[in-house]
């Protein structure tokens, strides 16, 4: 590899880590059968501000460890993804506000634990309407089943 | 004389405005406290739900959505801050009526020129107590300025409607 291909390649790669943002975070694989339907809700309430909301996936072991699975930007109404049909998930939804002129930038969370269950399908509703937000998951067994709204439930690993 | 002079007037300027004292240590010292105080509000309002109900909404909310830390930094051509703030929710469910505490601790940043609370300052106190069966009467002990967001968040726990988490960083 000649000198300037080299330079070209490392150029490459670090404005590759740069726009990443070197967060860590990548996208999910949604290779599943769909089994998660996500509808998203964003209003900031103000012209001048702006909401974006994006969801961390992880599975969750029988210790409670998490093992992040990649993220998803929730630009659509509805998304649909699929996550292990039988096991245990930790969703953390993201919600991001940037304020233009005021240059002000803020970044809230809410997260669930859920377990999944072989023929059920699940539905989060989240929602950030004027700085209000909350994700409410509900489980519905085969197409013809009542929605069931999920309690909260939490893991603590066990260290 | 006047070297004198300067420091015994701001000690009076200070104590007449009521910035010298104790801070509450409790609930109740600061219910006691508040509504006379500089930019503090004793809101009271009426809701169509129990006080046992408002209860259970708090125990589902609060730990979750007041149960944080925000980090917040401001920076200006000449100045810099960064300040980490600790809040801790405390509900109590009784016959007699729901409560909903908040306290609020500064870890980085800010000076603690008093004592306070172990959980920090109590910044906000909710009291729902019973009307009726379907009713209660709602007595909302807050800062009369700012905490817009959390303010709505938590009047909507009490009227049941909207719920949700107030986005702490707006």
């Amino acid at each position: 590899m000649s000198f300037n291909r080299c330079v070209r390649f490392f150029a490459l790669a670090l404005l590759l880590v740069t726009a990443s943002g070197c967060s860590g975070l990548h996208p999910y694989r949604n290779t599943l059968d769909k089994n998660l339907t996500i509808r998203t809700k964003t209003d900031s309430g103000s012209i001048l501000t702006s909401v974006k909301a994006r969801v961390d996936i992880y599975t969750v072991d029988e210790s409670c460890n998490l093992s992040y699975r990649g993220s998803i930007d929730l630009k659509r109404p509805v998304i649909e993804i699929g996550v292990p049909a039988s096991g245990r998930c930790y969703l953390n939804f993201v919600f991001s506000t940037s304020t233009f002129l005021a240059s002000a930038q803020g970044a809230t969370g809410f997260d669930t634990y859920f377990k999944t269950r072989p023929g059920y399908t699940y539905i989060a509703e989240a929602s950030y309407v004027d700085g209000i937000y909350n994700v409410i998951l509900k489980e519905k067994k085969g197409d013809g089943g009542q929605l069931r709204e999920l309690d909260d439930w939490a893991c603590t690993p066990k260290s | 004389m006047k070297y004198v002079a300067i420091p015994l007037l701001l000690l009076t300027v200070l104590v007449t405005t009521g910035c010298v004292g104790k801070m509450p240590q409790t609930a109740d010292e600061f219910r006691q406290a508040l509504p006379g105080a500089f930019m503090g509000k004793l809101e009271t309002y009426e809701v169509d739900r129990s006080a046992a109900e408002i209860g259970k909404t708090f125990q589902k909310y609060a730990p979750k959505c007041l149960d944080v830390s925000l980090a917040t930094t401001s920076q200006t051509s000449t100045s810099y801050q960064h300040i980490v703030t600790h809040y801790t929710p405390t509900v109590i469910v009784n016959q007699s009526r729901s409560e909903l505490h908040l306290q609020e601790k500064h870890q980085q940043g800010v000076v603690a020129v008093y004592k306070e609370p172990a959980a920090g300052h109590y910044l906000m106190v909710v009291d729902a107590t019973p009307l009726g069966p379907n009713k209660a009467k709602i007595e909302f002990y807050r800062p009369s300025m700012g905490f817009e967001t959390l303010v709505t968040a938590i009047k909507n726990w009490t009227r049941g409607e909207n719920l949700g988490c107030p986005d702490l960083t707006k």
